[in-house]
């Protein structure tokens, strides 16, 4: 099968964070942030 | 359950079923009814995956697993949210461009058939048996929380997905995610609003919160690294990375979610979404499951919350032995109310003298408590085999069925029903998609008109439907073959990953090399199963690991003498 020329190229900017590169880091620095909070949230109720 | 309930129950499933059938109207050719034309938003997709993953256990045992062993199940997803970036920079893309319907038809550009023969009959054994099951779990659970035959809730759920599917195909399954989560939500929202109105006068939020604190029940991190401890921090950050690697890359139950997006963006959005939002999902189920437990600490719990094996033990000879040990859970769940009530009014009072000596009461009073639930789980395990000796799935319902209102007590079940239909529905549109691309249109049948691919594939979906119900008809018969059907499909994610990281990265490597590897992976993962303690969560990291170094060894002995790839992948 031959490739399909892409339907969403990739270099169509996210609607959010400017690049795609950005987007990945923020999801990765949300997670820090969820887990850095979920840690005190324990901690504070232990 | 009152009428309104049984009404409220009604009403939901019949709106699923018609708003299914409704959505997926329209579904003219192979590509529309598999993959709903690829034409779809990140936001239908995102939900569409988010319903794929939680099953209708998911949602009575999340609950209930943390009311029994606290939040540490929350570390598990840790590792989701890098899987997503990962899978975003490399699978999604590369999906997209051939424009597979499958991810074992990439196998097939990438190496060889026989990759993509193992890769289908991998998946096909794997979620074939656990389709069975995905309808046969919830039902068993509903069937003895509503008290009717499982038969009945087995043919209820499996009915509605072979509808919905077989009607509608992809596009119906999608957009019925879509309305299936929001109702799963809505309830789940409404359930914790009840549980924190009705903590007892004078026990606020943060009361609740500091009693689960100080019984341990909010022990999210758990830092040390152990291999054999099941849960935590690097377990769910490195193995849950490599779970969800391989679920969200390699399971054709999320791939073909994704594979609908309208956009390489799109799909990318749907999974990033995805990894931002499940760790909080997550975090607030297992909350729910700490507030029913404080809740209990006020209020008197089943000594053994699945009535049926309760009530079937009563009728033994062991019966009377169960029934003492009822009278003396009954006692011991009096002074662990005083000893909570106690450290309330100590934590009111401030003085952290007597609050430190009112938290080791507390202690002990609730691990005198679940002493004596070990003891009844115990019981049912020895004088019951063909029960289920964990009641963790019943917890939840139970707190629904005895102290929710009416009307909420439908939504609920409704929310279980919805988590069942999407998960059954998310898995069965995937085998029959596999059925009918990676082996009847590749291997049966190779030049038949669209419309022919289209009929067939409405039947394999009707027919992995009856399965899944004629599975369920006679699940109870099979007795611990169950959990071994279950445990089957979970020792095979490694080797898939493994197969899918040379697919993407390994250039030099070709399929005779990956084949061998693959088998080698696998029979490691069922050593360190059937011989190790290891924790499950590394099965999927060393299968992974055995996959890769075994092939790149085998590439590197033989160099030169298999082709690395297909003439096209170069370009991949």
């Amino acid at each position: 099968m031959d490739e399909r020329p892409p339907r969403g190229a990739d270099n169509e900017p996210p609607p959010f964070l400017g690049s795609w590169r950005n987007l990945y880091a923020g999801v990765i620095i949300l997670l820090v942030v969820i887990i850095i909070g979920v840690y005190a949230f324990s901690r504070f109720f232990s | 359950m009152s009428t309104a309930d049984w009404i409220v129950l009604g009403f939901a499933l019949l709106a699923m079923t018609a708003y299914g059938i409704w959505r997926g109207r329209g579904s003219r050719s192979v590509e529309s009814f598999l993959l709903a034309d690829r034409s779809l938003g990140w936001g239908t997709v995102a939900l569409s995956i988010m319903a794929t993953q939680a099953s209708a256990i998911t949602f009575t045992s999340t609950p209930g697993q943390a009311f029994a062993d606290g939040m540490r199940f929350l570390q598990f997803y840790f590792g989701l949210p890098l899987a997503m970036v990962i899978l975003s920079i490399t699978a999604v893309p590369k999906f997209h461009r051939l424009g597979v319907y499958s991810a074992y038809e990439y196998l097939e550009h990438r190496f060889d058939a026989k990759m993509r023969l193992l890769g289908t009959a991998l998946f096909l054994l794997s979620r074939g048996l656990a389709t069975g099951m995905t309808i046969y779990a919830p039902s068993l659970v509903l069937s003895v929380m509503l008290n009717v035959d499982v038969r009945i809730t087995s043919v209820i759920i499996g009915g509605i997905v072979i509808i919905v599917t077989a009607t509608g195909g992809v596009k119906a399954v999608n957009h019925t995610h879509v309305l299936q989560l929001s109702i799963i939500m809505a309830g789940m929202l409404a359930a914790g609003g009840v549980l924190l109105a009705l903590l007892p006068d004078g026990v606020s939020v943060t009361d609740a919160l500091s009693l689960a604190g100080a019984t341990g029940k909010l022990n999210t991190i758990d830092f040390r690294f152990d291999l054999e401890n099941r849960y935590t921090f690097w377990s769910g950050l490195i193995g849950g990375m490599f779970v969800a690697l391989a679920y969200f890359g390699t399971d054709q139950s999320q791939v073909q979610r994704y594979l609908t997006g309208k956009s390489i963006a799109q799909s990318r959005l749907a999974l990033l979404f995805n990894g931002v939002a499940k760790v909080p999902m997550q975090f607030f189920m297992l909350l729910l499951g700490v507030l029913v437990y404080v809740f209990f600490l006020f209020a008197e719990p089943p000594l053994f919350f699945n009535p049926a094996a309760a009530a079937e033990l009563k009728a033994t000879e062991h019966g009377e032995a169960f029934e003492a040990l009822e009278g003396e859970f009954r006692q011991a769940v009096g002074q662990r109310r005083e000893a909570a009530e106690g450290f309330v009014r100590a934590r009111h009072e401030g003085a952290s003298g007597s609050l430190s000596d009112a938290r080791s009461l507390l202690v002990s009073a609730d691990q005198a408590v679940e002493n004596l639930r070990r003891d009844a789980s115990a019981m049912i395990g020895a004088y019951l085999p063909a029960a289920d000796s964990s009641d963790t799935n019943y917890i939840f319902l139970t707190f629904v069925l005895t102290y929710l209102p009416v009307g909420l007590i439908g939504l609920i079940f409704a929310c279980i029903f919805a988590a069942s239909l999407s998960s059954s529905s998310g898995e069965l549109s995937a085998l029959a998609t596999i059925s009918i691309i990676d082996v009847y249109r590749r291997f049966v049948r190779r030049d038949a008109t669209d419309r022919h691919y289209l009929h067939a594939s409405r039947l394999f979906m009707a027919l992995w439907g009856l399965y899944g119900i004629a599975f369920a008809q006679y699940a109870s018969r099979l007795g611990s073959l169950i959990e071994a059907v279950n445990i089957l499909g979970s020792l095979f994610y490694g080797t898939m990953l493994g197969i899918f990281l040379l697919a993407f990265y390994g250039r030099s490597v070709g399929g005779t090399a990956t084949f061998i590897g693959a088998i080698a992976g696998e029979v490691v993962v069922v050593t360190c199963f059937l011989w190790t303690p290891i924790a499950w969560l590394w099965y999927n990291v060393i299968g992974c690991a055995v996959v890769v170094g075994v092939a790149l060894l085998w590439t590197v002995t033989t160099q030169g003498r298999e082709p690395s790839s297909r003439a096209s992948e170069g370009r991949i």
